[in-house]
């Protein structure tokens, strides 16, 4: 099955009748300017709203993170002569990460193949640093932690939906986002995993 | 309205200056925005330590990537974007611990709640919650509690404007589906 193919599947395919019809409630929904919450589900999720700290706490609070800024910046500033430049750090950090990526796949005879591994690893390593999530932790879980490449790959394309946003990131977003729901078989959610790995232009 | 145009003027003016590096912007950005991060952050994770540890990372990851910050959305949007990621970490790698205090059912319900705001009801929807896959509960904590416009979530998440929705209704779905499992017929629009 082609991407588009698989893009262009009707829900119908998936969807019982009942849901058939939520879902068409939906797709009209998108062409709106927003989608209401049924007031008693609003009611409940307000009655269920987290109790606000005081505004002592809400002071102290600011204190410590402004203090802990203040440690974070004395310390780069002490750190600083060991850094020729925050580009040839940055280089260091990926290069001793890329490394440990290769020989953690080197390990692992069975499991992720490391080509698939490292285009995923180089996508989502600059959202990593800028955006807060933590890939290199996840990788080293994944790694370890999947018997198989399809395992490791799902995971992976789970992360970059949350984490990523380029354009590319945007169609599988748009795809994966929807396809459990819509029951997308393991298969053709493989085949988008896989999709993922290809060369953009 | 005033208010409005004030606020955006204060945010457009605190991002240029953060994008210009100047230091006093993110300590300015603390003063602002700890609060609101910090509740969003509480409503994520449930629990009041891991939220401050959330919002505090999420400053000090700003400000490790200060360089690269280009403006392109609000210092704001920038750090709910950050403190979002963090939460879905944390409630990925089930990070979470005892739940917080809840708020007692408000005061003043629409008229024939009363009676669905019982403790049994609030514990299954705060379940029902807590149960959501995170990107759902996220794009409803953004929506629900924050009162994020979609387009702004949208800017927080990275997502297509679709997708937010998409999540939104998969989310309300869910909820809906879990709550009318233990009381059918109370929960309908």
């Amino acid at each position: 099955m082609k991407r588009d193919e698989l893009y262009d599947t009707a829900p119908s395919d998936f969807l019982t009748p009942e849901e058939q019809a939520e879902y068409a409630a939906f797709l009209r929904a998108r062409g709106e300017e927003d989608i209401a919450l049924p007031k008693p589900l609003s009611a409940l999720l307000a009655a269920v709203e987290v109790t606000p700290p005081s505004e002592r706490q809400r002071r102290d609070r600011e204190a410590r993170i402004i203090e802990a800024l203040e440690e974070a910046s004395e310390s780069e500033n002490s750190l600083a002569w060991l850094l020729p430049s925050a580009g040839w750090a940055r280089a260091l950090v990926g290069g001793v990460l890329a490394a440990v990526l290769a020989v953690a796949v080197l390990l692992l005879p069975s499991g992720p193949d490391a080509t698939d591994l490292e285009s995923l690893y180089a996508a989502g390593s600059h959202y990593s640093e800028i955006y807060g999530v933590n890939l290199q932790e996840d990788l080293a879980e994944i790694v370890s932690g999947s018997e198989t490449s399809e395992e490791a790959l799902h995971y992976l394309v789970g992360q970059l939906l949350t984490e990523g946003n380029e354009e590319y990131l945007r169609y599988v977003e748009q795809s994966f986002d929807l396809l459990p729901d819509l029951g997308a078989t393991d298969e053709e959610r493989s085949f988008l995993g896989r999709q993922l790995l290809e060369p953009r232009g | 309205v005033v208010g409005v145009v004030v606020d955006e003027a204060i945010h457009a003016t605190l991002t240029e200056d953060f994008r210009r590096g100047a230091e006093t912007a993110l300590p300015a950005a603390v003063r602002l925005y700890q609060h609101e991060l910090f509740l969003f952050a509480l409503r994520m994770l449930r629990n009041e330590a891991d939220a401050e540890e959330t919002v505090q990372e999420a400053f000090l990851r700003a400000h490790r990537s200060r360089r690269k910050f280009r403006g392109d959305a609000s210092l704001k949007t920038w750090l709910y974007r950050i403190t979002a990621n963090l939460c879905l970490n944390r409630l990925k790698k089930g990070k979470r611990e005892a739940l917080v205090e809840m708020a007692e059912p408000l005061p003043a319900e629409p008229e024939g709640l009363n009676s669905l705001l019982d403790e049994e009801l609030l514990q299954h929807t705060r379940r029902a919650l807590e149960e959501l896959p995170p990107q759902q509960k996220l794009v409803l904590t953004l929506r629900v509690y924050q009162e994020k416009s979609l387009q702004e979530i949208a800017a927080i998440t990275g997502s297509a404007l679709g997708t937010v929705k998409a999540n939104l209704f998969h989310a309300t779905r869910n909820l809906k589906k879990c709550l009318a499992a233990n009381f059918p017929g109370e929960i309908e629009p």
